[in-house]
């Protein structure tokens, strides 16, 4: 199989990235959609983007609320809950373990001895 | 909303049409709300960005576990199958009220798209305008000339034009569409666990049903050979579904019993109107309970 390690290790990641995002502040689909693409290709397109909040709102990681806009129809923002920012800490605390113990096997050594 | 817009969300609208609401609206709302307000140009620019609505909605499939579909798509199970069933022969039950709440119904519902609403909404007046339609600029009479039949009920006298029998086929077209289209949404067709795929169960009941009248007989008996060769339901609900007379031949034979006991002139006495109205209720009551049987197999 060929298929793209980078596409399925950005793909594991990609709820975690929306609640990092939102972490600073409230985002709407679009600027979401366009810092998940930009900042590493964590979504392949905003069509990935939706099933995923919807995945979020679910899991009430994120809740929505829309805002009016200078110009056309209400923005639907979305915004870390209190759930979302203790989801995204235990993430944290696993990310950093985890991509040492990848590093660790990478590098051929081992973490006991 | 200038035009490149207005032309990208219908594309956009028509590709996440099989998505399941909550999220195929949320693309469609998440879009537009980037696209209005724009001019035209800027608006092509990111449209550009956006890329091809087929590519988008792909996406959003890839994103969507399978698993998962069927909850976030329609409505209860009741509600589809009390829906499906108003619009089937609720017309039949409370002539023309029943149909009609069963279109409330339909419009209220999260099941079926916009087109599939249409559709199902559409198919009994159409249909029936046609044949109305027809009818009059031949210019045939819509009651039978020649003998009428007491046995047989006034509208069924009616029903030798046609018209009566195009609206029961309409109604049950409609009705067994509109149960394809909703499982297909659902995805309940796709896992067939304990049943057969979606069409079969539809021919089965459907055969079932009408089949004795558009092949008489044989129509009925294909749909008992398809009944036992299903495993959507069990032993018990297809020797019932067995022994409900067809109503192809229910039918023939009260026009014929009509004929040969010489009710053409006079009333007939009411124990045999009852058995009449039985004979022709029945068939309706077997599709019911095989409907609502085949729905509980498959929870």
């Amino acid at each position: 199989m060929t298929l793209d390690a980078g596409a399925n290790l950005r793909k594991g990641v990609a709820e975690f990235a929306v609640l990092a995002l939102l972490r600073g502040e409230p985002m709407y689909g679009w600027q979401l959609s366009q810092q998940l693409i930009e900042r590493g290709g964590f979504i392949a397109s905003i069509g990935t983007l939706y099933p995923l909040l919807a995945r979020l709102r679910a899991k009430d990681w994120v809740t929505t609320y829309d805002e009016a806009s200078d110009a056309g129809p209400a923005r639907r923002y979305y915004r870390l809950t209190d759930e979302g920012r203790a989801a995204l800490a235990d993430f944290r605390a696993q990310w950093s373990g985890f991509s040492a113990s990848v590093d660790a096997l990478l590098e051929g050594t081992t973490q006991d001895d | 909303m200038t035009d490149p817009t207005t032309a990208y969300l219908a594309k956009l609208e028509r590709a996440v049409r099989e998505l399941p609401q909550p999220v195929a609206g949320d693309i469609v709302a998440g879009i537009r709300e980037e696209l209005s307000g724009l001019d035209a140009d800027a608006a092509r620019e990111r449209i550009a960005v956006l890329g091809d609505p087929d590519a988008i909605a792909a996406a959003a499939r890839d994103e969507l576990p399978p698993a998962t579909t069927p909850a976030v798509g329609g409505d209860a199970r009741w509600y589809t199958v009390v829906t499906v069933l108003l619009i089937g022969i609720g017309g039949f039950v409370v002539p023309v009220v029943g149909w009609v709440v069963g279109i409330g119904f339909l419009w209220n519902s999260r099941t079926w798209t916009r087109r599939d609403k249409v559709v199902g909404t559409l198919i009994v007046p159409v249909t029936a305008a046609v044949v109305f339609g027809v009818l009059a600029v031949t210019g045939r009479a819509f009651v039978a000339p020649g003998i009428a039949n007491r046995l047989v009920p006034s509208v069924f006298g009616f029903g030798h034009s046609g018209l009566v029998l195009t609206v029961v086929l309409a109604s049950v077209a409609s009705a067994v569409y509109l149960l394809v289209r909703a499982r297909r949404l659902s995805g309940v067709a796709t896992p067939a666990r304990d049943g057969d795929a979606g069409w079969y169960t539809a021919l089965v009941l459907v055969l079932l049903l009408i089949g004795g009248i558009v092949v008489p007989y044989v129509g009925w008996i294909a749909g008992v050979v398809l009944l036992w060769g299903s495993r959507t339901w069990r032993t018990v609900d297809k020797i019932i579904g067995t022994v409900a007379p067809p109503f192809g031949g229910g039918l023939s034979f009260l026009l014929l019993f009509g004929r040969l006991g010489g009710y053409s002139g006079e009333d007939p006495p009411v124990g045999v109107i009852v058995v009449a109205w039985t004979l022709m209720a029945l068939p309706f009551v077997t599709f019911v309970y095989l409907l609502v049987r085949a729905r509980i197999l498959r929870r």
